[in-house]
C-alpha cells in the first residue's frame, strides 16, 4: 500500500549539500568493478554451469 | 521546497557536460562535477517517492554508482545527461521497492494539490483532499509517475518524454490519459 504524505517536510539544499559523499560513490563504483572482475565470480558461474549441463545430460 | 530547475541548459553548458562524461569514461574522478551538480535534483526526486530520508540518500548514492559503472554507454543523442540520470534514478528506486529497502510513497504539497484541483474544476478543502489521497492510492503505477512528474514537479512535456522514453507528443497523450483515469477513480 502506497504511503501519502502531505505537506511533507524536506531537508533544506545546505543539509543535502553536506550529506554529498563522492568518495564513497567512487569506492561503491571500485567495489562493483571488482566484483566483476573477480576469477572467482567466474569460476562460480563455469562451476554451476558445469553442474547444470552434467546433471542435464544425465537426465 | 522544489528543487532547481537544472533541465534547460545552454549549448555551452551541454558542451562542457559532454566534455566532463569523456574524460570521466576514462578516469572516474573525473565525474565529480557533475556529481555535485546532479546530487541535489536526483536526491529530491526519489526523497518525494520514498518514506525515509536515510534510505533516499543510500538510492541516491546508488544512482550515481550506476551511472558511473554505465557512463562508457552515454552518447548525446539530444537527452540531456539529467534525463539519463533520472532514467537510472527511477530505475534504482523500483529496484529499491522489489527488494523492501524503501516504501512507495506519494509527497504532496496543498499549493500544488490546489492546482490540480483548479483541473478537477472543484475547490480544495478537507474532505477532498481525503477523496484524492484514496484515488492516489488506487490508480495504477505508470499513472501515477506520469501525475507525480507533470503535477506534483511541474516537468516539462519534453523532459517528461525523456525521463519515460517517449516523444514529447506521447508524453503529453500519456499524461492527460492518466489524469482522466485518475478523475474516473477519484469521482467513483
Amino acid at each position: 500500500m502506497r504511503k501519502i504524505l502531505f505537506n511533507r517536510d524536506e531537508p533544506e539544499a545546505h543539509e543535502i549539500r553536506k550529506r554529498q559523499d563522492f568518495d564513497l560513490v567512487i569506492k561503491k563504483y571500485q567495489e562493483r568493478k571488482d566484483y566483476w572482475k573477480n576469477p572467482w565470480f567466474y569460476g562460480s558461474i563455469g562451476l554451476a554451469s558445469l553442474i547444470s549441463s552434467l546433471f542435464l545430460m544425465s537426465l | 521546497m522544489s528543487s532547481p530547475s537544472l533541465y534547460h541548459q545552454s549549448d555551452t553548458r551541454i558542451q562542457s557536460e559532454l566534455r566532463i562524461i569523456e574524460k570521466s569514461k576514462k578516469n572516474p574522478n573525473h565525474f565529480a562535477p557533475l556529481y555535485k551538480q546532479y546530487h541535489e535534483n536526483i536526491f529530491r526526486y526519489i526523497m518525494k517517492r520514498v518514506d525515509d530520508v536515510e534510505a533516499a540518500y543510500d538510492i541516491t548514492s546508488n544512482v550515481f554508482v550506476k551511472a558511473l559503472t554505465n557512463i562508457h554507454k552515454y552518447e548525446f543523442r539530444g537527452v540531456p545527461f539529467s534525463s539519463w540520470l533520472f532514467r537510472i534514478a527511477k530505475s534504482e528506486l523500483y529496484q529499491s521497492f522489489r527488494d523492501k529497502k524503501a516504501r512507495r510513497t506519494v509527497s504532496i504539497d496543498k499549493v500544488i494539490i490546489a492546482d490540480l484541483f483548479e483541473d478537477f474544476e472543484e475547490s480544495f478543502n478537507e474532505e477532498r483532499k481525503e477523496k484524492l489521497m484514496e484515488a492516489l492510492r488506487l490508480i495504477n503505477e505508470k499513472d501515477l509517475a506520469l501525475i507525480e512528474l507533470r503535477y506534483f514537479e511541474r516537468r516539462s512535456y519534453r523532459e517528461i518524454g525523456e525521463i519515460i522514453s517517449v516523444t514529447e507528443n506521447n508524453a503529453k497523450v500519456k499524461t492527460f490519459r492518466a489524469l482522466q483515469r485518475l478523475k474516473k477513480v477519484y469521482n467513483k
